[in-house]
């Protein structure tokens, strides 16, 4: 099972909300979709599960064009980011509505709402209502509602972002034990880039409607084509560097180093973050973060230092990488 | 605390009074209520009560047409306006707007002045002394202001609760049927009551519609009553009628209170 987009196009009052999307997910393969807010994500997904139309492309779920099809036919599961559940039916009706519409039998509807409910952990609230639920029981339940619907193709909208911290992280390997390792192509929707980089085998970086860049999160991480692409994948936040004009330095925190050698700073806060410590420093290169281990007093100052192999040269005005057989001695431009 | 006790308590003498005052004249007699609260002499009596139940054609009979009428207006009007809402409620912003504006000033028409054309009308498409024909304009008037109260109830429902059941493969009918009905029931039985009080309390139309007297409606009736003579008002015979026409109301709205309230109130909470 895949699912296939070609130069999907959305636009609403003459504004492009999505251009010339193309991608592709194949059998049992998570895609995050990952952006800020307004980006294009969810409208994406929407057009994917068919409740907006495209106005330029094609979509094809298992090799079939279902660019006009309508969302019943599309047999998608989608987890919606408030989770929709039906607020005046109970846990079981809201999973067995589906399935009584779709004609399963009622003794067939029964055996497969209690089964998943066990699946789940939630059969001691077949009974209650959505409301009488706790925001990850409520998520469960709507991840058991797109399980029932047999899916092509699972959409996830924000699955986890209206859950706590805690919760997001308990639910992680559930959400991977159910969904991820099944046969069918998944489209994860999210803004946190460490969700992304956890649960997807590829992410879709968009910007604007535009694709930033796709890839595996490792190629986002170790090589991004753009500043955009470095500042939203990796935290803490890469820095950006300005040797000379027309030209950005980014140097990852985690990349840069104490050392003899190198460019003169000075601490002028630091985060504590238990096994390391994200320090701000101030140089002549302009504020600098770095994670490490020593302990360092503010105020201290320090020498820092990093490996030009760990270094990304990107064009100021076009925000693109540039060559990266551009070569450049650190220590000419060292004062 | 005591403030507003005392300002509720205010608030319910005003506008209960009038209503409490027809109670007491229906059960007075004649004579008494001539001189209210002199209580030493104050006669009580059923008298009125009886006469207007034992009248030709029975009282009965009126509430029966009134509520005739008052169901058929509401079924009618809920069956145009509840597509129409929806209808409505699915269109971009501008329509919306535009829409609205031209059904709240619909609503707020003084329908009295259109009583004599649609006299005219009812005598060219001989629908007079048809109690069923009624609904007809009592819909119509209604209908204004049933759509914008069940167009913001729609609105208010979350998107996503629809989108995912069309996901799940529910149809139109069946999304109406098993999400989207239940879910503005508040708001339905609100709009429900205010048709139903509109066509229950409907005169002039009703006055120029219907002659035949065992198919007048109440407050028809209850104004031949109080016109049956020509040199006195039967004071106690009218107070006893409107006491009588207004029970039915009451038990409808006692039950339905609670549907009522949320109704009204639904879109109160967010824009």
């Amino acid at each position: 099972m895949t699912l296939i987009l070609k130069g999907i196009s959305r636009s609403i009052n003459r504004n492009w909300i999505i251009k010339e999307l193309n991608f592709e997910v194949d059998d049992g393969e998570c895609l995050a979709i990952l952006g800020p807010s307004g980006c294009g994500k969810s409208s994406t997904l929407r057009v994917i599960a068919g409740l907006d139309k495209p106005d330029e492309g094609e979509i094809y779920i298992n090799n079939i064009d279902v660019t006009n099809v309508s969302p019943v036919a599309r047999r998608v599961g989608m987890v919606f980011q408030n989770y929709a559940l039906y607020p005046h039916l109970s846990v079981a009706s809201n999973l067995s509505l589906g399935l009584k519409v779709r004609g399963v039998s009622k003794v067939e509807q029964r055996k497969r709402v209690s089964s998943i409910l066990s699946v789940l952990q939630l059969d001691h609230l077949s009974t209650r209502l959505p409301a009488e639920l706790s925001g990850g029981q409520r998520q469960r339940v709507a991840l058991a509602r797109a399980l029932l619907r047999d899916p092509l193709v699972y959409l996830l909208d924000e699955p986890m972002s209206n859950l706590d911290a805690q919760l997001r992280e308990e639910l992680r390997p559930e959400l991977r034990r159910l969904i991820l390792n099944g046969q069918q192509p998944v489209l994860y929707v999210t803004h946190d880039q460490q969700e992304a980089m956890a649960m997807a085998d590829r992410i879709a970086l968009l910007n604007n409607g535009f694709l930033e860049q796709i890839g595996t999160p490792e190629e986002l991480y170790k090589n991004p084509r753009s500043i955009f692409t470095a500042k939203f994948i990796g935290r803490p936040q890469i820095n950006f560097l300005k040797f000379k004009d027309g030209l950005i330095t980014a140097v990852r925190p985690e990349n840069i180093y104490l050392s003899r050698e190198g460019y003169q700073c000075k601490v002028i806060y630091k985060e504590w973050l238990g096994m390391n410590q994200l320090l701000f420093l101030e140089s002549s290169l302009g504020s600098i973060k770095m994670i490490c281990k020593s302990d360092l007093k503010v105020n201290e100052k320090v020498t820092v230092n990093w490996d030009t192999k760990d270094e990304f040269q990107f064009d100021t005005h076009t925000g693109k990488r540039l060559d990266k057989a551009i070569t450049k001695s650190k220590q000419i431009i060292s004062r | 605390m005591k403030r507003n006790t005392i300002l509720i308590i205010i608030l319910l003498l005003w506008s209960l009074s009038p209503f409490l005052w027809q109670v007491y004249t229906s059960f007075s007699t004649t004579t008494s209520i001539l001189k209210p609260f002199s209580f030493i002499e104050h006669k009580w009596t059923l008298q009125n009560y009886i006469k207007v139940i034992e009248s030709n054609p029975p009282f009965w009979r009126y509430l029966l047409n009134s509520a005739i009428v008052g169901s058929t207006s509401t079924i009618l009007t809920l069956f145009l306006a509840i597509p129409a809402s929806y209808a409505i409620s699915k269109s971009n912003n501008h329509q919306r707007k535009i829409t609205k504006i031209f059904l709240f000033l619909t609503s707020l028409f003084p329908y009295v002045l259109l009583f004599l054309s649609l006299l005219e009308m009812a005598r060219k498409l001989n629908i007079g002394n048809n109690l069923l024909a009624l609904s007809i304009p009592y819909s119509a008037l209604s209908l204004p202001l049933a759509i914008l109260l069940l167009s913001s109830a729609f609105q208010d429902l979350p998107n996503d609760i629809e989108e995912a059941a069309r996901i799940e493969g529910l149809g139109l009918v069946q999304r109406m049927k098993w999400i989207l009905f239940p879910l503005i029931a508040p708001a339905t039985a609100s709009t429900a009551i205010i048709i139903f009080l509109f066509s229950w309390n409907e005169y002039p139309i009703a006055l120029t519609w219907i002659s035949k007297s065992e198919m007048i409606t109440l407050p028809v009736a209850i104004a031949r009553i109080a016109g049956s003579s020509v040199f006195s008002v039967p004071y106690g015979a009218y107070a006893a009628a409107t006491v009588l026409g207004a029970v039915p109301l009451m038990i409808i709205v006692l039950l339905f209170q609670k549907q009522i309230i949320s109704g009204l109130t639904q879109g109160a909470i967010k824009g």
